[in-house]
């Protein structure tokens, strides 16, 4: 560790020398002054100089870009995997490429200009090159990925200059940190050739056709008419809503007109249409009373309520970016869905639900819809209502405007029959309340003809679904193909599809964010990339989170990263709890071996020192205990060893991007070399273990060197600022005063003492406000005069106190405030009373100043001995007009009426005032100039 | 000099604190989230809000205390939903951690002091702070005062911190004082090390909440009893300025059991309610009895407490048996954002809490937090009480249980043990014994379970573990687990 301190300040006095070059050249840019000297110096700067550690810190960084074309495993970007980049190039190659990208262009990296039939361009680094198509990832600031028929393509031109900018430098803070980056890029250069090759899906894929079916069979709960045999794992069906929930939340006249006509009204509903062969006529009159039926359930009124046009604003805002729109689709300016064929429709909902219904049904979705397939999205109470308001804002043009006079009027004998159709109809198959309601169940899933009922295209006595020719495909898969058993794998990725996770993560080659709803995952920090708006991969998450972990992000809500604006949603513990197990027993890591340590207390010491700025820096990114990091707010480490398994930690720790792809996450181990060889040796094992047993700790972890805590201020406005606490030669009975005027007094109520004045900032309360609060106030500002201990009072006889100790004849009483919240303090001096009375005041030339009045009230008896100590000073001297200058800076100003006089003191001079206290007040005034 | 000590004592307790692992959480959150939800009540951006006490003002606004020193009283903290408007009625005060509120006058324990505040000309902050009582020595930050809320004469009854752990270096550390409307100054007892929360118990008895360290093996809740000894001798020296008691006790040997040294120390008051370490927090906290009249669900007039590192509230029965003082503990509800300090009953019978992690180590991860258990209506299986009886315990349930297990022995297993009662720092659990369960009579409302019991131990705490037991519904309890110290075996 010694040697790594030694060579942080080396490194940084040469910065400091830098600095000063720095400023005699101001023109001249980074990569101007870096290209005026030879490429040879620069090399053997870096691998004097360098660090590779601060190199691995800036790499990942937004502004210095680097991350956008490299990352390590992903061939598929701009530029090259640069942990591949091999033997042959040197460190005098990396610096060239830097300075000059254009010079020498790695073979596979060239780009091209595509020039289509249409005379459209673009330009790019071709990824796939196929008979049919070119597939480039474009050099423009998105890097998309763009895929090109080639019977469009008019021609193909070969570009002469690198993708990467010519001045990518300047975005360095100076050389020293060019030299880092250098010392890196030659550190990790050849790290990743050799080693297993990286497996990463692209994603996108779905499950088999029969799982799909499965899917389906669930979604359309066919198990609630039909004997389900199948062995279908874990996944439970999608039941229908609590309809007695709908009264007084969905408007009656909705709910006519859904049952009337459930797909027309809700395209892509899973309610089948019950009344398909009836006629016109009877389905009216039926829908009517099965909805005075819904009615009757509750005596709940349906009204609507004024809708508000700045929640909805709110709303509009929220519903784009909390995770609404991974599975509902995006809507434009009007409300219209703008992806409707790929999302979960609304319907008219603006029509169906008042804003308390809606507001309730997004606050707590299962308890109306407990299969979960509406997930609750963590929304509080208001946010619920902001995305009410704005789904129900929308008009349609062929919406009638309603008035109160309007109300469904309950019938109670309409109801009656209505109850009657609930039954008859095999409603209460899926809605009913007991199984006893139900008719004994339909012929069983297996033995069903697949041409005939649900299943076929005719109406009929059968529900009917609405499916489309691609789900009843699916479907007779799943009832001919399904597998007898399900596999674990295939029973979490059918949940993982049921459930929609898919929309939003990736897991192996299935599902991942798609590119269309790319753009509503956001962040709240562009410097962790794309890791930090895309919810993170669940490809061998099973070995990565710790399954109590795991739970309570499924079931209870805990979640890590408060920089995704997307939410994790809850689907209820009894709909994807099975996973936790699932997802422990499928994924596996290899084995690896961790180190062997003897003291766990000493090798913790050092896992701290690596975490903080000494070691690899790990808070520069990293969130400590809820504060946040300088160049972006990581991951906590306090909460990774509860969150993390050892051995996944071990494997990320070597190599991050074999474990998740998108991470800005630098390796300080590339290869398995340890960057850090002062440390432990250089054992890369050891270090990995140290880091380890020191996040063990999790929030009793020491804070890391180098975490840099916001200053804590208090500060007087038009208005005094007071703070009872310990001062600085104060024992614990100190109170600060900060006045308006810059002045500032600490008040000793234990001595009953002016115990010190200064000017300016009031006062940093961290002493007593962090931590224990073991330390002091500390005052801020200037010209701070400390005064000697003991009581300003006393008697001419007695002798002083001047210890530390409680002076036996005083006592606090208390203070009060004038209206400019300035306190007047009162105490007892024996048997009199006394107020000490200080305001901030200012001179004709605008200095402040404090003018002190103390008001003295004897309890019956008049006192002569009694004597006021206003200052003790190595000198003291009479300057006139009763003016007594105290060790040449204080300016003290007595009443001339009253013989101060200059006393010798043990320790110089003192100044004191005789008061002859008579029955009536007494006042003493003094003026403080300094 | 003085600086210096403090400095390594500061060293070696954050020394000690580092090696301990924080304790599990008891992993019942889940289940308890069904029957009383955590609601946040949202704090105004940027405030550093570490409430160190509460009360409830008659025009209904909650009023909070804190360790920086404000005074706020808060509108609408008691709503469902609450959007909560904050007005800082006073500042810069010393860690407010005792706060009452009678007759138009706040009054306020804080470190220095007791003070009355009040607002003279109305205009909703206070301008009058008087000095009631700072009678009490203080010297070093450690010497925390917590203040009781108004008993009913009017006096705030304030439970004085050592100046550390080992010693009373001014006048009254370690000890409780009363302090009377007329500002009179009357000390009650001696022994106190580290106390947190001070309140009255469920018969209105004045408690006050222990923490774990020298002479106290792990946290308990004690009876502030006039003229008795706590448990801590350092602070014998002050019987001098406390004539009115008496000479000081006799010097409790150390490495002993509280059991034996009671019968030396005739001031010596046992513990009422052993909150075994980990298993029950590590830092219990401010506590206050339900007298919401069933709002809060079943537990009436029972107390609840919280735990600053565990960021958990509990819950605790005190039954008065031959003349003793002794009682229950019960795991409630896991999973508070913060380390808590203070809670309080709301008019609408909700339960606020609130704190803060600074300082020392804890579980909830944010700097400070205000939120509020609300009951959902939904009543949980739970061990209501425990009572001791001659011949064993008697087990009242929240919800009927299952006859045919419940009148099952074995369904009950029981172990004891103790601590050793030693001025080194805490305890481990020690002479464990493990009484047999010989009968168990399920009362006609299946209710309430009669334990007889072979094999009581006087002095130890009885730990229960009924995971066993189910529900007239088939339901595990919630929390299976129950602590009862038994200091007296009831006389027949």
């Amino acid at each position: 560790m010694k040697n790594g301190m030694k060579q942080v300040i080396r490194a940084t006095l040469v910065l400091g020398c830098l600095i000063v070059a720095g400023n005699s050249a101001l023109a001249q840019t980074l990569s101007e002054k870096l290209k005026s000297e030879s490429t040879e110096s620069l090399v053997v700067a870096a691998r004097e100089r360098g660090s590779a550690v601060r190199g691995a810190v800036l790499f990942p960084l937004q502004k210095i870009g680097c991350v956008n074309c490299h990352a390590p495993g992903n061939d598929r970007l701009l530029g090259p995997d640069l942990t591949k980049l091999g033997k042959s190039v040197t460190d005098t190659h990396l610096v060239e490429s830097l300075l000059h990208p254009s010079k020498v262009i790695r073979k596979g990296f060239e780009t091209v200009t595509v020039v289509t039939n249409v005379g459209q361009t673009v330009s790019g680094r071709i990824i796939e090159d196929s008979p049919n198509q070119l597939v480039l990832r474009e050099t423009s600031d998105k890097r998309e990925l763009v895929t090109i028929s080639k019977s469009d393509i008019d021609q193909v031109v070969q570009n002469k200059t690198s993708s990467m900018p010519a001045n990518l430098v300047d975005q360095l803070k100076d050389r020293g940190q060019f030299l880092d980056l250098v010392r890196y890029l030659t550190e990790i250069s050849s790290t990743g050739t050799g080693q297993v090759k990286r497996k990463h899906s692209q994603g996108g894929g779905v499950i088999s056709e029969a799982l799909q079916g499965l899917v389906l069979l669930k979604e359309f709960n066919c198990s609630a008419c039909h004997q389900d045999d199948t062995n279908t794992g874990s996944l439970t069906a999608k039941g229908a809503p609590r309809i007695s929930w709908s009264t007084g939340r969905i408007d009656p006249r909705h709910i006519e007109q859904f049952l009337a006509s459930p797909h027309s009204v809700k395209p892509g509903t899973t309610m089948p249409h019950l009344m398909s062969s009836h006629s016109e006529v009877d389905r009216k009159r039926i829908a009517t009373e099965l909805t005075h039926y819904v009615v009757s359930l509750s005596d709940r009124s349906f009204v609507r309520h004024k809708l508000d046009a700045q929640a909805a604003k709110r709303g509009r805002e929220l519903f784009h970016t909390v995770g609404c729109v991974a599975c509902h689709s995006p809507r434009g300016d009007d409300g219209a869905e703008l992806r409707p064929d790929t999302s979960v429709r609304l319907g008219r909902i603006e029509q169906k639900y008042n804003v308390d219904g809606l507001a309730e049904l997004l606050e707590n979705p299962h308890g109306v819809r407990p299969s979960g397939r509406m997930p609750n999205m963590q929304l509080t109470h208001w946010e619920a209502i902001d995305i009410a308001n704005y789904l129900l804002s929308r008009k349609l043009p062929d919406q009638v405007t309603r008035t109160t006079d309007d109300r469904f009027k309950l019938n109670a004998s309409l109801a009656k029959k209505g109850e009657t159709h609930f039954k008859q109809l095999g409603c209460v198959q899926c809605h009913g309340v007991n199984d006893a309601d139900r008719k004994p169940r339909s012929i069983p899933l297996a033995d069903v003809r697949l041409d005939k009922g649900c299943l076929s295209t005719e109406a009929g006595a059968w529900p009917q679904f609405g499916m489309n020719t691609k789900q009843r495909h699916l479907i007779r898969t799943a009832l001919t193909d399904l597998p007898v058993k399900l596999d674990a794998q295939q029973q979490i990725s059918t949940t993982l599809t049921a459930f929609r996770c898919l929309n939003c993560h990736q897991r192996d080659e299935l599902g991942g964010v798609s590119a269309g709803r790319n753009p509503h995952f956001q962040t709240t920090n562009p410097n962790l990339g794309p890791q930090g708006r895309i919810p993170p991969t669940l490809t061998g998450v099973g070995a990565k989170l710790n399954p109590t972990w795991m739970r309570q992000v499924l079931v209870s809500g805990r979640s890590i990263r408060p920089y995704l604006k997307t939410r994790m949603p809850q689907y209820g513990a009894e709909n994807v709890a099975h996973l936790v197990d699932l997802f422990q027993q499928v994924d596996q890591l290899p084995e690896i071996e961790f180190a062997k340590f003897k003291d766990q207390k000493e090798i913790r010491k050092v896992g701290a020192e690596m975490a903080g700025t000494g070691g690899l820096n790990c808070i520069v990114c990293h969130t400590f205990q809820l504060k946040q990091a300088a160049n972006m707010p990581a991951v906590d480490l306090t909460e990774m060893a509860e969150r993390l398994q050892k051995k996944w930690f071990y494997h990320y720790m070597r190599d991050p991007q074999s474990l998740s792809l998108n991470t800005v996450m630098p390796s300080f181990w590339p290869g398995g070399r340890a960057m850090r060889k002062d440390i432990l040796d250089g054992d890369t094992n050891t270090q990995v273990e140290a880091l380890w047993q020191y996040l063990l700790d999790g929030r009793q972890a020491r804070t890391p060197r180098g975490l840099i805590r916001e200053p804590l201020e208090l500060l007087a406005t038009d208005e005094a600022v007071m703070l009872r606490r310990s001062y600085p030669g104060i024992g614990k009975r100190g109170i600060g005063v900060g006045y308006p005027n810059q002045v500032n007094l600490a008040f000793d109520a234990e001595q009953m003492r002016l115990a010190m004045i200064w000017k300016g900032k009031f006062a940093d309360p961290g002493g007593v406000w962090r931590s224990q609060g073991h330390g002091r106030v500390r005052p801020l500002g200037t010209g701070l005069i400390q005064f000697a201990p003991g009581p300003d009072l006393g008697d001419a006889d007695s002798p002083w106190t001047v210890d530390e100790g409680r002076p036996p004849q005083h006592r606090f009483k208390g203070y009060s405030l004038d209206e400019k919240r300035r306190p007047k303090f009162n105490y007892q001096f024996a048997d009199i009373s006394v107020e000490d009375y200080s305001v901030d005041t200012v001179d004709s030339s605008n200095r402040p100043f404090i003018r002190r009045t103390l008001t003295l009230r004897p309890d019956g008896s008049n006192r002569q001995d009694v004597v006021f100590r206003a200052a003790t000073g190595k000198t003291i001297t009479l300057e006139g007009n009763g003016v007594f200058l105290v060790d040449s800076s204080l300016r003290i100003r007595v009443d001339e009426n009253r013989k101060a006089s200059i006393v010798d003191h043990t320790s110089g001079k003192e100044l004191r005032i005789p008061l002859q206290i008579q029955d009536k007040p007494s006042t003493l005034i003094l003026e403080y100039r300094w | 000099m003085h600086l210096r000590t403090t400095i390594l004592i500061l060293l070696a307790l954050a020394g000690n604190l580092q090696a301990e692992p924080l304790g599990e959480y008891w992993g019942t959150a889940e289940e308890e989230a069904k029957y009383y939800r955590i609601v946040e009540v949202p704090i105004p951006e940027g405030m550093a809000l570490e409430a160190g006490s509460f009360e409830i003002l008659p025009d209904n606004r909650l009023a909070i205390g804190t360790r920086r020193g404000n005074i706020f009283l808060v509108d609408g903290a008691f709503d469902e939903n609450p959007q909560p408007q904050f007005k800082r009625f006073a500042s810069g005060l010393d860690e407010v951690t005792g706060l009452s509120f009678k007759d138009g006058a706040f009054y306020v324990t804080q470190q220095t002091e007791v003070s009355r505040i009040t607002d003279t000309d109305s205009d909703g902050r206070a301008d009058q702070f008087e000095t009631l009582s700072d009678k009490w020595g203080f010297r070093h930050y450690h010497e925390f005062a917590f203040g009781s809320k108004l008993d009913k004469d009017g006096n705030t009854w304030v439970a004085l911190c050592l100046s550390e752990s080992y010693r009373s270096k001014v006048p009254f550390r370690g000890w409780c004082v009363k302090v009377t409307p007329d500002g009179k100054t009357l000390p009650v007892c001696s022994g106190i090390r580290s106390p947190c929360g001070i309140g009255p118990n469920e018969h209105g008895v004045m408690f006050y909440a222990e923490s774990q360290g020298p002479w106290n093996g792990s946290c308990s809740l004690k009876v502030l009893q006039p003229g008795g000894f706590m448990g801590h001798p350092v602070s014998f020296n002050w019987y001098p300025l406390a004539k009115e008691l008496g000479p000081a006790p006799v010097v409790p040997n150390s490495q002993s059991r509280l059991e034996i040294e009671r019968k030396r120390v005739k001031e010596l008051v046992p513990y009422a309610v052993v909150f075994p370490y980990k298993k029950m927090g590590r830092s219990i906290s401010g506590f206050m009895v339900d007298r919401t009249g069933g709002k809060f669900g079943p537990f009436e007039n029972q107390i609840f407490i919280g735990d600053f590192s565990l960021s958990v509230v509990m819950r605790a029965t005190t039954e008065k048996v031959n003349g003793v003082w002794q009682g229950a503990c019960y795991p409630f509800r896991e999973g508070l954002a913060t380390g808590l300090l203070a809670c309080q009953f709301t008019p609408k019978g909700d339960l606020i809490v609130g704190g803060t992690n600074r300082g020392w180590p804890v579980r909830g991860p944010r700097p400070y937090a205000l939120q509020r258990l609300d009951w959902t209506g939904k009543i949980p299986f739970e061990i209501k009480e425990i009572k001791a009886r001659p011949d064993g315990f008697a087990v009242t349930f929240t919800k009927p249980v299952d006859r045919k297990i419940a009148s099952q022995p074995e369904s009950y297993s029981l172990t004891t043990y103790t601590h050793i009662y030693q001025q080194g720092y805490g305890s481990p659990e020690v002479d464990h014994t493990t009484p047999q369960v010989t009968a168990a009579v399920v009362s006609a409302d299946r209710l309430r379970v009669d334990l007889r019991v072979d094999g009581l131990v006087q002095g130890h705490v009885h730990d229960f573990d009924l995971q066993h037991v189910r529900s007239a519904e088939s339901r595990p309890l919630v929390h299976s687990n129950a602590y009862y110290t038994l200091n007296e075996i009831p006389n027949k």
